[in-house]
């Protein structure tokens, strides 16, 4: 009996000693989200801030093997080198359209936005809307999805919030509420910026736009984000009277005092500051090699300006049409001579700038690119849109960017991937 | 011992009862569902034309078929143009339609003239050949989509995102290739696929064969335990393992033949509404098994399905029994599987075919059963970056089930005693019992009925469970979050004008319209102006356009709102009301809701009324109560005054508290206002109101309900066996429920929506009572032993 007891108890402590080698096991696997230190192996940074426009209507991210497009609701993947394409399905038995309804390409539960998709730290991830009938409640879902596409998971789940913007960086998910939430939840105002921890699921507010100083209803609209910072546009009335009359629903004589301006929240504390270097309605653009591109214009000249990334020491590159559009890069400024809301008849010419205000070229666009081109995704080393054929088919261009330096020419694309 | 386990069985009246019953609900089920199936039920009624139609083309080749059928169909379009036009008398159009086929198809034209069918015959000739154009292309195409499989994944393998070797989509890639390589140069055909695509996917053969499988395991493993026979049965000259291993061979023998029958069954009726087809062709010839990685004609795929299915139920069936002999409860029994039932349903449903824990998915009997899954659709599973065929794990998880399962069932039996054990909580629930007191001295007949029913039953904890929802409900948040900014306005503009449309609404009404007639004009203002630069006319005119979009979006709804319920008022010659939509769609409009209180309702109800008769038999009481003061009628009548007693009040409480939320969170403001002043209800016929709605509607789930109660009370009294009342009720009364929460039209609402909700009622009200006065009937003479021979001659001799 003694020597049963015994080997009880042996056998007792072996597989308490057991369970806690798994349980340290375990522990040892979860990763925190909110250390800053970047755990995947790519290079890509945590936004990818060269594919955020404002007009952008191609979703497109990067990883360090290729590109990654949204067509008709199938993710599909562009090699970077070949520019061959394929729908992002390892299936050899699936031809990724509507009748594969397990193609793992397809994203069929998609919120239908033109921003709705981020690469972060080696996992896909996008927003899709479910509607639960039972209990009448529309939930909003945070997916991933691994980088070959066979695997996905719910990362979050959000129930009556609905989210018109958002993105994920240094392991929180910052989202923007839309501007209809019932009045009496309280708890979430509406257009105001809230972050939750991808690791705890803390969630707390990070910006209210009605505390600003000096602009009434405000509104913000991201830009883009870049190494810590997120840039908002801020839309707003200077007059507290006209502000009060537009929510009314009543007329206002006179000019109406709206106000644009670009706001800069730190993402570590939230700490805001104005960018306004000319003390008027300063319009941003993007980011040129550590620096910020923006534009200020003033009766019918818009300048195009450079500045240190908080908005100081502006400099002016050049002076354009107040009516053009104005892209940037890492390397170029680029100039298109068209207006979004009335095209002129003349040429449609894209004009390369460097930073010193020297133009390198001028190319002519074709009427397929100028078609779409307030839509179009303005990348890095190339320029993705997306053109639709009078037989339903979608068609994914890019156009190289080197292309944009041979002067006088004429601007050619490539079509990547066909979806019948 | 073979012989005796087979005699069980069979000599139960209430197994060949369920068989037969089953059998005849499973074929007029599949008939019901193919006469639905808008394609079958042509094809059933033109098999002739349809089946010369398919021989005419089998010897073309495919492009040729592709183009003769497509010359066909287009034939039938332009015959039934024109017999449009021709009955809506339009000269003018008619004429005008010749002509641009005269020009365009003029071969079609006129064959087109030569087809002498009326229109439902076209239409149907329509059907029939839009299919066989449909399975043309696919053949055609077919071809192209096994010959480049390898180029596809020469294709797929150039990409580094698939091209890491050991990674499973390199794997998946490879091994795909090499698995339908066998398919290359297969001849596919066009014909009638109905009854392998109709007879393969129809769903409640699985339940009804579960069903019956169920019950067979009831009578082979308790039968003698609840009786207390094991303690002799056990000891038998061999052993108890050639008992164990007897009953386990009847139970799969009966499985066997039973899933045998009724798949079969399945295929012969489809095969005889719609026609066989040509069953030596290729299974692929049909499009829903274009990714079946087989090479098997039509005929020996239904073979191996049907085996398929068989040695799956059969699986199941030594699960079931493993149950049946580790807990020697009857109630956990039950529980036990169905929390089994419940987990697999949930893991086959809520988990994603691409998530990590796709196994669970894969790995489950749902997915076994369900349609074509195992041999009819190709899928690797990853299994530690390999890809497994799904056939292997099928059959992988079927032997190991099958070893672990008899193994374990022969131990427990052969070392357990069998004996009935109470389970765990009775003797804590006996204490609790008795700190409620006993009964002292005699009591009513009512009064006993209903301890015997609330304590001896447990229908306590259905109520207290009850309470329990019905507290959730009540205090949930029902308030509405609107899913944009023109529901929110919209909203706001009720607040001013829900109720009776006044003068002063309608001023209100009309300067809303001015308002929103001056924003349009300033945005031609705003474009025109010249002085104005891109960003700041931009500014301004998304300014103008955000209010436009949601106040004025919302405007327009109730502008069409308004012209809506005054034409309504006209009509019914009653004043105009307005009634805020979002809110009220809600409380009348809700269809899962319906359904789900309705099915949870039948569930209770068949809980707490199935012992209420069973009670007395299963403890050997019955001769005992029987023998009371004022006869067995008073006995009968207190037992389903007890039952009708819970069932309303389970009605209320699963019902009243979601009308008593809502009443606190919308107010009643438009409870008296005629529901035809929702557009939904335009055809309802009647001023009927919301609150008349809503009263109608109970009565009809009330009287349902008891009679629901009555039946299972019957069944309860002539079966003697509350598992068994419970299992015949579940089939009868909850399956069809669970089956009706996805045909929306299959709702009382719809019924109101479409106006034929009074005849709808009134026959539902009158067949219920005609439902419930028989198996009142049926309980009392059961219960009372008369014969109808009997009480004629206690009649005569009176």
């Amino acid at each position: 009996m003694k020597r049963k007891d015994h080997t009880v108890a042996v056998h007792k402590s072996f597989l308490m000693f057991l369970l806690l080698i798994v349980f340290f096991a375990f522990t040892a696997c979860n990763t925190k989200g909110n250390n800053s230190e970047r755990l995947s192996s790519s290079t890509m940074p945590d936004f990818q801030y060269m594919f955020k426009y404002d007009g952008a209507r191609i979703p497109t991210q990067k990883s360090d093997s290729g590109y990654y497009n949204i067509v008709n609701d199938h993710i599909i993947f562009t090699d970077a080198e070949t520019l061959d394409s394929t729908p992002l399905c390892n299936k050899t038995d699936c031809l990724h359209t509507g009748d594969f309804p397990d193609c793992n390409a397809k994203i069929s539960d998609m919120e239908s936005s033109f921003d709705n998709f981020q690469i972060y730290r080696d996992k896909m991830y996008y927003l899709a809307t479910k509607y639960n009938e039972n209990t009448d409640e529309v939930s909003t879902i945070l997916k991933s999805t691994s980088l070959d596409g066979t695997q996905s998971d719910t990362a979050m789940e959000f129930k009556d919030k609905f989210i018109c913007d958002w993105f994920i960086y240094d392991g929180y998910f910052y989202y923007q509420t839309s501007a209809s939430i019932s009045e009496e939840n309280s708890e979430t105002q509406a257009g105001n910026y809230y972050r939750v921890s991808l690791s705890d699921k803390r969630e707390e507010e990070f910006i209210d736009f009605s505390k600003l100083d000096g602009i009434y209803g405000a509104s913000g609209t991201l830009r883009n984000i870049y190494d810590g910072y997120m840039y908002v546009t801020i839309n707003g009335y200077e007059n507290k009277a006209d502000y009060e009359k537009i929510i009314k629903g009543e007329k206002i004589d006179g000019e109406i005092s709206t106000v644009r301006k670009i706001g800069r929240y730190s993402l570590s504390d939230g700490s805001y500051t104005t960018i306004d270097p000319y003390k008027n309605d300063y319009e941003f653009v993007g980011f040129s090699d550590e620096k910020l591109v923006g534009t200020d214009t003033v009766n019918d000249k818009k300048k195009v300006c450079i500045s240190e990334l908080d908005g100081t020491n502006p400099q002016t590159v050049t002076e354009i049409n107040n009516t053009y559009r104005v892209f940037c890069d890492d390397s170029y400024i680029y100039v298109y001579n068209q207006s979004a809301i009335d095209e002129s008849t003349d040429d449609k010419i894209i004009s390369v700038y460097d930073k010193n205000g020297e133009k390198k070229s001028d190319v002519t666009v074709p009427s397929e690119v100028s078609d779409v081109m307030y839509a179009i995704t303005f990348g890095d080393d190339y320029m993705w849109f997306q053109k639709s054929e009078n037989n339903g088919a979608q068609v994914l261009c890019c156009i190289k960017k080197s292309d944009l330096l041979n002067s006088g020419k004429e601007l050619t694309y490539k079509e990547v991937y066909r979806y019948e | 011992m073979i012989r005796y386990e087979v005699y069980k069985i069979v000599k139960k009246r209430l197994f060949v009862a369920c068989f037969l019953l089953f059998f005849v609900v499973n074929a007029f089920g599949l008939l019901y569902f193919q006469s639905n199936d808008l394609l079958a039920d042509v094809i059933h009624k033109n098999i002739n034309e349809y089946e010369s139609i398919i021989s005419d083309i089998s010897k073309l080749s495919s492009e040729q078929q592709y183009e003769k059928l497509n010359g066909m169909l287009k034939t039938t379009e332009i015959a039934l143009e024109l017999d449009k036009y021709a009955d809506s008398e339009d000269v003018e159009s008619l004429e005008s339609i010749r002509q641009k086929y005269m020009q365009k198809n003029p071969k079609e034209y006129n064959s087109a003239q030569e087809l002498n069918l009326s229109r439902k015959e076209l239409l149907d000739r329509y059907t029939y050949l839009e299919n066989l154009v449909v399975q043309s292309r696919y053949i055609t195409n077919y071809d192209n989509f096994i010959g480049n499989m390898n180029k596809r994944a020469e294709q797929q393998l150039k990409f580094s995102v698939f091209a890491e070797e050991g990674s499973f989509s390199y794997n998946n890639i490879k091994k795909t290739t090499s698995d339908f390589e066998n398919l290359n140069g297969t001849q596919l055909e066009a014909g009638n696929n109905s009854a392998v695509e109709n007879s393969t996917t129809f769903v409640l053969t699985d339940l009804l064969v579960f069903a019956l499988v169920f019950l067979m395991c009831i009578y082979i493993f308790t039968f003698e335990r609840d009786k207390g026979l094991y303690s002799l049965i056990r000891t038998t000259k061999n052993g108890r393992v050639p008992l164990i291993i007897s009953k386990l061979s009847v139970l799969v023998f009966f499985t066997v033949l039973i899933s045998l029958i009724y798949y079969s069954s399945n295929i012969a009726v489809c095969g005889l509404y719609s026609g066989f087809g040509d069953m030596t062709r290729n299974i692929q010839s049909s499009e829903i098994f274009m990714n079946c990685n087989l090479n098997l004609q039509i005929w020996q795929y239904l073979v191996l399905w049907c085996l398929s299915k068989i040695i799956t139920m059969c699986v199941l069936a030594l699960l079931i029994a493993l149950i049946f002999v580790l807990i020697k409860n009857t109630a956990m029994i039950f529980i036990v599987t169905a929390l089994a039932i419940l987990a697999e349903g949930i893991m086959y449903l809520a988990i994603g075919s691409n998530s990590p824990f796709n196994q669970l998915r894969y790995i489950n009997f749902f997915y076994f059963l369900s349609g074509n899954n195992i041999f009819g659709n190709y899928l690797n599973v990853n299994l530690f970056s390999q890809p497994v065929n799904i056939t292997m794990i099928y059959a992988i998880a079927i032997i190991l089930i099958v070893i672990l399962s008899v193994t374990i069932i022969c131990i427990s039996f052969v070392k357990s005693t069998q004996l009935s054990r109470r389970n765990i909580f009775a003797p804590m629930l006996e204490k609790l019992r008795g700190k409620f007191g006993k009964i002292q001295g005699s009591v009513s007949v009512f009064k006993g009925e209903c301890f015997k029913h609330y304590k001896g039953s447990m229908a306590i904890l259905v109520i207290v469970f009850l309470v329990f929802t019905a507290y959730l409900n009540l205090t949930d948040d029902i308030s509405i979050v609107y899913t944009s900014a023109q529901e929110s306005a919209y909203s706001t503009y009720m607040d001013e004008l829900e109720g009776e449309l006044t003068q002063e609404k309608e001023d209100f009404l009309q300067k809303q319209q001015d308002y929103f007639n001056g924003l349009n004009e300033e945005l031609n203002t705003i474009s025109l102006d010249t002085t104005l630069s891109a960003e700041g006319k931009e500014m301004k005119i998304m300014a103008v356009e955000s209010i436009l979009k949601t106040k004025g979006a919302a405007f327009e709804e109730i502008s069409q709102q308004t012209a809506y319920i005054k034409e309504a008022g006209e009509k019914y010659n009653i004043k105009p009301v307005f009634v805020n939509n979002i809110v009220y769609k809600r409380l009348v409009e809700n269809p899962t809701r319906e359904w789900q209180y309705f099915t949870l309702l039948m569930a209770v109800i068949i809980f707490i009324s199935s012992n209420i008769f069973a009670f007395e038999h299963k403890k050997h009481m019955i001769n005992l109560i029987r023998c009371t003061q004022k006869g067995k009628l008073k006995l009968v009548l207190s037992k389903v005054m007890t039952i009708t007693l819970t069932t309303i009040i389970s009605y209320t409480l699963i019902y009243l508290p979601y009308y008593i939320n809502f009443i606190k969170t919308f107010g009643t403001e438009s409870f008296n206002t005629p529901i035809v002043f929702m557009q939904d209800f335009s055809n309802i016929g009647s001023t009927i109101s919301v609150s008349g709605m809503i009263f109608v509607t109970a009565a009809t789930h009330i009287m349902a309900a008891v009679t629901v109660m009555m039946a299972v009370a019957m069944f309860s009294q002539t079966l003697k066996n509350n598992i068994l009342s419970m299992i015949v009720a579940t089939v009868i009364v909850l399956f069809p429920c669970l089956l009706c929460m996805n045909l929306t039209d299959i709702r009382l609402y719809t019924s109101f929506q479409n106006g034929s909700w009074l005849w709808l009622i009134l026959t539902l009200i009158i067949v219920c009572i005609c439902i419930m006065i028989l198996c009142f009937i049926a309980t009392l003479c059961s219960f009372s032993k008369a014969t109808y021979k009997a009480i004629c001659r206690c009649n005569n001799i009176a």
